[in-house]
């Protein structure tokens, strides 16, 4: 019987050309054509959104709810509650709510640390005639804060002209940020707090350099330039230990784009995404660039602030003072839950969630919309038992988080599945839910004359292309048919 | 400042022990032996390019080269179109396998290229696929059982 095994070896056998002369000819950094997509022209400037104008503020009279599991905290946001501007952390379904911070100051652009224990952001106070911006970062476990970038630690000493912006290095012990205005540009805090200025950028200079992200793959850190001289708008490269920046490629060349801002690299370090008339996302090696979202900031909201899940195939961002998600590719546009709160910026924790998968608030939450699958059973080298992988399933949840799901497996716990008598792929059976409305029960029929009929505890994850889900210990009955 | 690589030589025998295997890979990947030459050579200029700043070149440039193979195709605006066919010598399993991941969507082909043709384990696909182990454990389940069937119907 023939195997794709034996393609592959065939495929191993096939004589590749020699590249390396064509490796070494090619030219140092030529300017790959961009091949942009246009979708179309929003008027106005997506600036104004991102700066929180027009965004209605409301008095809510919300009470802290404190989180049970802050692990269970997935979003970092600056949001209004009771009057003041505080950064908070949420639940996926707005359930719980951390609020990291109290105080009547302003503060703007959390970002996570990559472990996912703190939050930085940009604070200082809402009226002041010294220059008191700083950079602050929170703890998730305890609250403890540390004063990461000083006031007066860096050039700019006008106090209209903040510091924020913070963005930290892959290994979480770096912050890039920014300074605006005079002094302006790029600066480093090293892990050991020394600050340092890495591009020069301010009125002297006729450009704003903004929008600091650390390429995870590369040591450099990608930022905006707004050339004012030119007038054009740059992505651009600071390697942080040459504090040499490159432009990596002319935003505004392509006429869809006029300024950017709200810079967000994607966890696997191949797109950033940024705001310009819309949601953009950059491809950094191939330099294709897709418009996501159109959104005309006075009829919508305008889109703002995005931040990537973990496993770079979806972005969340905000619609005006709303939370939403986009797969990468454009299709899936959704509110990503409801909420009372107006928030002004978001971000997405970054550690993944698959190792500590989490139980659903309810087992009702999630829906099963078909009676029956598909599934086949095999064995994983390693696993504690056989998996089950059920064939494209569909699961809704009540705000439609969890569907799609690319898929669900059952790790089989009883040693009466796990024997070699259960060959891989050997067969199929079906399993299908009690009640649609409740993934808690499930009754799984085998086709296998082998396994007995009975109840089994198994374990079962869900999961979808996020990679997100949780996992429970059911009582699988098994019907003989 | 990670490990990186300090010299062509350096990215010259990443190439000598890697690149045929990487070219297979991204032709299976792609179907398109035009395609795989150019994203290939593509992807190693830059790591040449890049120097220092790459942390970790081996998965750097496999990365890289799916990564430039997919925009190429997206420009091309065709997926695996085997037109070249006659361009290069291929036994009969081989051209009959490439037929066949034809038809697997870009996911599941890249996962049962790169864990079967390139030989990385689960684990590695995932980080490089960008995905997680237990969705590039579900794509390859799928791919396989595929490919073994149009190749069983082939016979």
């Amino acid at each position: 019987m023939p195997d794709f095994r034996d393609g592959f070896e065939s495929l191993g056998r096939t004589k590749a050309p020699d590249l390396w002369g064509d490796i070494a000819a090619r030219s140092p950094r030529e300017e790959r054509p961009s091949a942009l997509r246009r979708v179309g022209v929003v008027a106005l400037a997506v600036a104004i959104a991102a700066a929180g104008i027009g965004l209605a503020i409301r008095s809510f009279g919300r009470v802290d709810r404190p989180a049970s599991d802050f692990r269970s905290l997935r979003i970092a946001a600056v949001a209004k509650i009771d009057g003041q501007i505080d950064v908070v952390a949420l639940s996926l379904d707005d359930s719980e709510l951390l609020r990291l911070t109290h105080s009547a100051e302003w503060e703007a652009e959390p970002a996570w640390s990559p472990d996912g224990r703190k939050v930085a952001f940009g604070a200082g106070a809402l009226s002041s005639d010294e220059p008191d911006t700083r950079i602050v970062a929170v703890s998730i476990a305890d609250g403890e804060s540390e004063l990461l970038v000083p006031p007066r630690s860096y050039e700019n000493n006008d106090p209209d002209n903040p510091v924020g912006q913070p963005a930290w290095s892959p290994d979480g012990t770096a912050l890039a940020f920014t300074v605006f205005g005079g002094g302006g540009g790029i600066y480093l805090r090293s892990g050991a707090g020394e600050i340092q200025r890495l591009t020069q950028a301010g009125p002297p200079t006729g450009r704003i350099d903004s929008s600091p992200q650390w390429d995870p793959d590369d040591d450099r850190i990608l930022f905006v330039r707004d050339d004012l001289v030119q007038g054009r708008t740059l992505l651009m490269a600071v390697d942080p230990g040459m504090g040499k920046a490159e432009p990596v490629i002319v935003l505004s060349n392509d006429a869809d784009v006029q300024d950017a801002s709200d810079l967000a690299m994607s966890p696997d370090g191949w797109r950033v995404a940024f705001v310009s008339r819309g949601l953009y996302v950059l491809d950094t090696i191939n330099l294709h660039l897709d418009r996501l979202t159109t959104c005309d900031p006075v009829e919508c909201g305008g889109d703002h602030s995005p931040a990537w899940m973990p496993d770079a195939g979806k972005i969340i961002f905000l619609r005006g003072d709303a939370p939403y998600s986009i797969r990468t590719d454009g299709t899936g546009l959704a509110r990503l839950f409801p909420t009372d709160l107006t928030l002004w910026g978001v971000d997405w924790r970054p550690s993944p969630v698959v190792a500590t998968p989490q139980p659903p608030p309810d087992c009702g939450v999630a829906e099963l919309t078909s009676r029956e699958y598909d599934v086949t059973l095999s064995r994983t080298q390693g696993s504690p038992g056989t998996l089950v992988t059920v064939s494209g399933p569909t699961l809704r949840g009540e705000d439609g988080r969890w569907a799609p799901m690319d898929g669900l497996e059952v790790w089989w716990n009883d040693p009466q599945l796990a024997g070699p008598e259960v060959e891989q792929d050997a067969t199929h059976l079906k399993v299908a839910t009690q009640d649609p409305g409740d993934v808690c029960r499930f009754e799984v029929a085998f086709d296998v004359p082998d396994v007995p009929p009975g109840s089994y505890p198994v374990v079962v994850r869900f999961y979808n292309d996020e990679g997100y889900g949780w996992s429970r210990e059911h009582n699988f009955s098994v019907i003989s048919p | 400042v990670g490990d990186g690589h300090d010299s062509p030589g350096e990215v010259e025998r990443i190439y000598r022990e890697q690149g045929g295997q990487m070219w297979r890979s991204v032709l299976a990947w792609a179907g398109d032996a035009e395609v795989a030459r150019d994203s290939v050579a593509e992807a190693f200029a830059q790591l040449l390019r890049r120097g220092q700043e790459v942390r970790d070149p081996e998965r750097w440039v496999w990365r890289a080269a799916f990564r430039i193979a997919a925009g190429d195709l997206k420009a091309r605006n065709r997926y695996g179109s085997l037109t070249d066919e006659g361009s290069y010598e291929m036994e009969e399993p081989a051209r009959e396998l490439l037929h066949a991941l034809r038809t697997l969507s870009a996911k599941q082909r890249a996962c049962v290229v790169l864990h079967h043709a390139a030989g990385y384990p689960v684990r590695e696909v995932a980080i490089i696929v960008g995905s997680t182990p237990a969705a590039v454990k579900v794509h390859l389940m799928r791919g396989r059982r595929r490919l073994r069937a149009l190749l069983e119907n082939d016979a």
